[in-house]
């Protein structure tokens, strides 16, 4: 049985959880040895090959080519993906679902609200290399469970993670945006539009006032009162004046 | 819709989130859309005229919240950028907060963003109380390249 983990070698990713599980399987094994494969690199790589030190099932890879991950994820098993912290959605976690793999998961964050425990993958309690060890040992007994797993996150691939999907829901996000924000400077237009229209008023009795010899506020006072003191067609002359 | 598609550190191999961009814009272009891939370096930083050319856009599109996203959000800030600034969070960009250079690129960055699409629903909540307004989840496209 090959069982991978793939990923950066650092805390967030916790890969010396899958070491710790690796070797106490190691240790303990009866029947037939399982082959462990990490692949990435990371401060804790040389913390991963100190404890893999001496276990000939246990192969630390460095960084691999993206291109060769598949390969890798091919020959693969089970598939472990152990982070503390947050699982979705990593790109070696979706790449796994997409190979059909059965996966192992730790349920934290959001992972159970999407990925169903012993149908999509089976979830594990993070930095717990105990129950990863079990894990594992269920799986590597099940060859239906391995098979209806990896068949079931493949379905969720298909379903859900598909681009042409996504792509439409950004699509949509982005035309949705647009639209508010067109909206929004069509509301803010109106204010601007309304106080130019006052300044345009101000300047035309502004200019009116001078023309007359008095100030815009007496002017528009007396033309607001005695309307009829200018007859239509009156034009007025004079300096414009800032509101 | 026409795009500009700001991606750093395109064509580097160990970096995933460059080659989601690039597939992200030409699944964009194939459902229609006109999208330009500006890639960014951090070169540009001193091409000061360079936000010029999101004239011709509707939107402006940046991959991560990084230092492409706050050089570019400090024009929007300064009104010299006026188009809709949307930004894609890959995870790691929001929720270091322990990380100096990333509180800064996003202390720079929020006030610009209109919105924040995240791909890791975990990252909704930490964006949210770092005080991004608009955040939206989509789950991630990472099985176009694996």
């Amino acid at each position: 049985m090959k069982i991978l983990f793939v990923g950066r070698l650092v805390a967030f990713k916790d890969p010396l959880t899958f070491v710790k599980a690796a070797i106490s399987l190691s240790k303990n094994m009866n029947g037939p040895t399982h082959q462990f494969v990490i692949a990435g690199d990371g401060e804790l790589l040389e913390e991963c090959k100190k404890l893999a030190f001496g276990f000939k099932n246990i192969s630390i890879l460095g960084w691999v080519k993206p291109e060769k991950v598949g390969d890798i994820m091919d020959s693969t098993d089970i598939f472990c993906q152990l982070s503390p912290y947050e699982n979705l959605w990593a790109s070696t976690l979706i790449s796994a679902m997409k190979h059909k793999k059965a996966i192992i998961c730790t349920d934290v964050g959001y992972t159970s609200r999407y990925l169903m425990h012993k149908h999509h993958v089976f979830l594990i309690p993070p930095n717990d290399q105990v129950a990863l060890a079990e894990a594992i040992d269920i799986l590597a007994n099940d060859d239906e469970m391995r098979r209806m797993l990896g068949e079931n996150a493949y379905a969720f691939v298909q379903e859900n993670l598909s681009i042409e999907k996504i792509t439409g829901q950004i699509r949509q996000l982005l035309s949705q945006s647009l639209h508010q924000r067109s909206a929004k400077r069509g509301r803010a237009s109106v204010p601007v539009q309304s106080f130019i229209r006052r300044k345009s008023v101000i300047n035309t009795l502004a200019r009116a006032s001078y023309g007359l010899n008095c100030s815009p506020k007496l002017f528009a006072m007396r033309a607001m009162s005695r309307m009829s003191t200018f007859p239509s067609g009156t034009s007025f002359s004079g300096p414009v004046m800032s509101a | 819709m026409r795009i500009a598609f700001v991606v750093a550190r395109v064509g580097e191999e160990r970096n995933v989130i460059q080659r989601l961009s690039l597939v992200l814009a030409e699944e964009l272009r194939r459902q229609g859309e006109d999208v330009d891939i500006f890639p960014f370096s951090r070169a540009k930083v001193f091409s000061f005229l360079s936000y010029r050319k999101f004239s011709n856009y509707d939107c402006v599109l940046i991959s991560n919240v990084g230092l492409q996203c706050a050089y570019f959000s400090i024009f929007k800030r300064l009104g010299l950028i006026k188009k809709l600034f949307v930004a894609i969070s890959f995870g790691s960009d929001v929720r270091a907060t322990e990380n100096k250079l990333i509180n800064l690129f996003n202390k720079i960055s929020r006030p610009a963003i209109d919105l924040l699409i995240v791909i890791n629903p975990d990252v909704v909540a930490v964006a949210k109380n770092r005080g991004y307004r608009h955040v939206q989840f989509v789950h991630s496209w990472a099985s176009a390249i694996s």
